[in-house]
């Protein structure tokens, strides 16, 4: 940004050539804040301080600390379940979440602290083996990241408070999503191939790696965008 | 609310809103579904053999067995340049951001071209870094390409977009040196 022209009282237009040039730096100044005020509070202002705070909770919280997963595994699984009761996926074969693997698994599965299973409780679907799902990145991840953005956002309590259940609201959705959509498909009685809709669905909102990193920003600029000191 | 907050608030709901639209749009082009064995699939195919190529050229400097057949990288341990390996997730998205955000065209066109091509050689070093890690440290492997470098990649694009979108509304050189040059 240009600085302004500093001169001496006496001189400042003096002459109608140095008028027209005084004005026409105004108006290019003028001009140039305008444009820099619409971005500048048009993005949330984040500083230095909120910045390292916000990598320092992010490491924290996403470093492979053993157990977090042995804690967030239940969590998931009732909210698994409740996603499933509510959306009446998986239909007569009543598929729940649990941390331990209902029924005999293939050797080759391999699991860890994060792993939960999906298994039918009634009809045919029963004598199939259970399904593992990974929770990390699909599920903690994102929360973990939604927290640590509030978190570390320079804002009074209460509008930390609103902006994490509006951005953990929007993310728990589209866990939702991903709960629902592979339930329905794997627990149908008649198994088909998935509409080009829900594939799509799938692929853009769930299955692209950076997804999982970009939906709580998104989440957050929303909540931020929603809330007001 | 005064009427300037109000403004303010619609300019972010409307970039959240076309951002989301460009975004899912650009998404969905390339995660559409294709018939196997079709003309896509061999473009693509295609596409990615020249990521693993790219890829390959540089990894050569420092383990000289590797050979590259389509999109496998093949020396001292093996690699496939898949789809999503490319980072073309997190481009759409960089690119959605730039369209959604109100600036002139031309920035805008400048900040894409800027911002795939810093995105593109990054993902072509996280591709490299990949390959040594799993030579040398296969254990972290999996953490390092699931978790960390797509992190990586979202906070370069993100920075990326906050650096752009500053410069994007500044005033054109020439509109501020105007005053100047007509004094001389």
């Amino acid at each position: 940004m240009p600085k302004p022209e500093r001169r001496r009282p006496r001189a400042r237009g003096s002459t109608w050539r140095q008028r027209r040039s005084e004005a026409t730096v105004k108006a290019g100044l003028g001009a140039t804040l305008a444009a820099e005020r619409l971005p500048a509070s048009m993005l949330p202002p984040w500083r230095a301080r909120s910045l390292a705070l916000f990598f320092g909770l992010a490491i924290v919280l996403l470093a492979p600390w053993p157990g977090y997963g042995r804690l967030f595994g239940p969590l998931f699984c009732a909210f698994g379940d409740a996603v499933i009761v509510v959306v009446g996926a998986g239909s007569d074969s009543e598929p729940r979440f649990s941390t331990q693997p209902p029924g005999p698994v293939t050797a080759e599965t391999e699991t860890t602290d994060w792993t939960v299973w999906l298994a039918a409780t009634r009809g045919d679907g029963r004598s199939r083996p259970p399904l593992p799902l990974e929770t990390r990145i699909l599920g903690y991840t994102p929360l973990a990241l939604s927290l640590a953005l509030t978190a570390a956002f320079a804002v009074s309590w209460r509008r930390k408070l609103r902006m994490l259940a509006i951005g953990l609201g929007l993310l728990l959705v589209r866990l939702a999503i991903a709960i629902a959509l592979p339930v329905s498909r794997a627990f149908t009685p008649h198994a088909t191939a998935p509409g080009p809709v829900s594939e799509l669905v799938w692929y853009v909102l769930i299955d692209l790696p950076a997804m999982s990193y970009v939906a709580p920003l998104f989440a957050w600029w929303i909540a931020f965008t929603a809330t007001r000191d | 609310m005064n009427r300037s907050s109000r403004e303010l608030r619609r300019a972010r709901l409307r970039f959240a809103a076309a951002f989301v639209a460009v975004g899912g749009v650009l998404l969905a082009l390339y995660s559409f579904p294709y018939a196997e064995h079709g003309m896509r699939e061999v473009g693509f195919a295609w596409y990615l053999g020249a990521y693993a190529r790219a890829a390959g050229s540089l990894i050569h400097l420092a383990d000289p067995t590797l050979r590259v057949s389509g999109a496998d990288l093949v020396g001292r341990t093996s690699l496939t340049v898949a789809k999503n390996c490319d980072a073309m997730d997190v481009n759409l998205l960089l690119v959605a951001a730039m369209i959604a955000f109100p600036a002139p065209w031309k920035r805008r066109l400048v900040g894409i071209v800027a911002g795939v091509g810093l995105l593109s050689i990054v993902n072509l070093l996280r591709i490299v870094a990949l390959y040594q890690i799993n030579v040398h440290a296969p254990r972290a492997f999996e953490f390092i390409h699931a978790e960390v470098f797509p992190l990586v990649m979202v906070v370069l694009a993100v920075g990326a977009f906050g650096l752009w979108s500053r410069w994007s509304r500044q005033a054109e050189p020439a509109s501020v040196e105007a005053p100047a040059n007509a004094e001389a």
